[in-house]
């Protein structure tokens, strides 16, 4: 196999590998399986999902437990539009667009939600993890109310 | 190119079209990015939206339009499904569907549209690059669009 087409290969390779992982990433998240979760991430990843900033796997496993369980009686991601940059033969960039359903706990809501994810990603020893992840939120609403009246509703704690 | 090399390029293309639909997709979703967008067709690109929306022939022609658009959609949501097509050497053709929530540019007050549609496409690779030479979209003809507050049953089409 020459170089060219080793590379090339391994960039097909690299770009599966990254939407295995963000993929993993939200079933696991509505599996609400934090060790999942945290498994998705390299050990000094950076979060963003709107409720400040999250460094470490501790304070990220931490984010999303506490937020579930006090806030969300469920959850569910559907992401979509994946766009993949491999930067370097270990780090890379992407964006996703996600729509998402969530239940609140009190008061019982439905809420209805969509945002563009903007990631990073490295390899670490061979396996392609998360290494930041900013949300940008599109809207967030009351399903029974629709998203031109009510485009950015709060969440229960906010 | 021998059968290892070519099964080779064909993965090369699948993953290219695909991020090509989802990077057109991204961008309607970030103003309808009138110039990033209109960049992702070749020169004598067509985006045709059917009687409703009308047909755009070249490039600065599609430019315009998108430019037109950005300014009656205050924001959109298309998220990219069950996407289907043929890779036949340079050239490959198909569909995405799409489900898009939008606000309805045409109504005032403005309302809530939920679309389920189909957008056909014809694309091309030059240098390596993948292009959009045709994108349509009807909204006569996909599945529907409704006002999201009525709810799923009274489909408009």
């Amino acid at each position: 196999m020459d170089g060219d087409f080793a590379a090339r290969l391994r960039r097909i390779e690299d770009l599966e590998a990254i939407r295995d992982i963000k993929h993993r990433y939200f079933i696991a998240l509505d599996k609400a399986d934090w060790a999942g979760v945290v498994r998705c991430f390299t050990e000094d990843a950076e979060i963003d999902v709107g409720l400040g900033v999250q460094r470490g796997l501790e304070e990220i496993a931490n984010i999303f437990h506490e937020v579930y369980v006090k806030a969300f009686d469920w959850w569910s991601h559907q992401a979509s539009n994946p766009v993949i940059d491999i930067t370097s033969p270990t780090t890379a960039t992407g964006t996703w667009e996600l729509e998402g359903f969530v239940v609140t706990q009190s008061p019982a809501t439905g809420l209805w939600t969509a945002v563009f994810y903007e990631d990073e990603y490295r390899c670490d020893n061979g396996k392609w993890l998360i290494s930041r992840s900013t949300v940008v939120p599109i809207f967030r609403c009351d399903v029974e109310v629709g998203y031109t009246k009510q485009r950015m509703v709060g969440l229960p704690e906010d | 190119m021998n059968d290892t090399e070519r099964r080779l390029a064909l993965a090369e293309s699948i993953l290219a079209i695909k991020a090509l639909s989802h990077r057109y997709s991204n961008l309607c979703d970030r103003g309808f990015d009138p110039d990033r967008i209109s960049a992702l067709f070749v020169d004598d690109g067509v985006w045709d939206g059917g009687e409703i929306v009308g047909r755009f022939e070249g490039r600065e022609a599609i430019r315009t339009f998108l430019a037109g658009l950005a300014k009656v959609v205050t924001w959109s949501g298309h998220f990219v499904v069950n996407d289907e097509f043929e890779v036949t050497g340079d050239t490959a053709s198909g569909l995405w569907r799409c489900i898009a929530v939008v606000n309805n540019p045409g109504v005032e007050p403005p309302i809530d549209n939920w679309y389920f549609q189909d957008y056909h496409f014809e694309c091309v690779s030059k240098d390596g690059v993948w292009k959009f030479r045709s994108i349509r979209t009807d909204l006569r003809k996909t599945t529907g669009y409704v006002p999201y507050i009525a709810g799923h049953a009274p489909v408009i089409r």
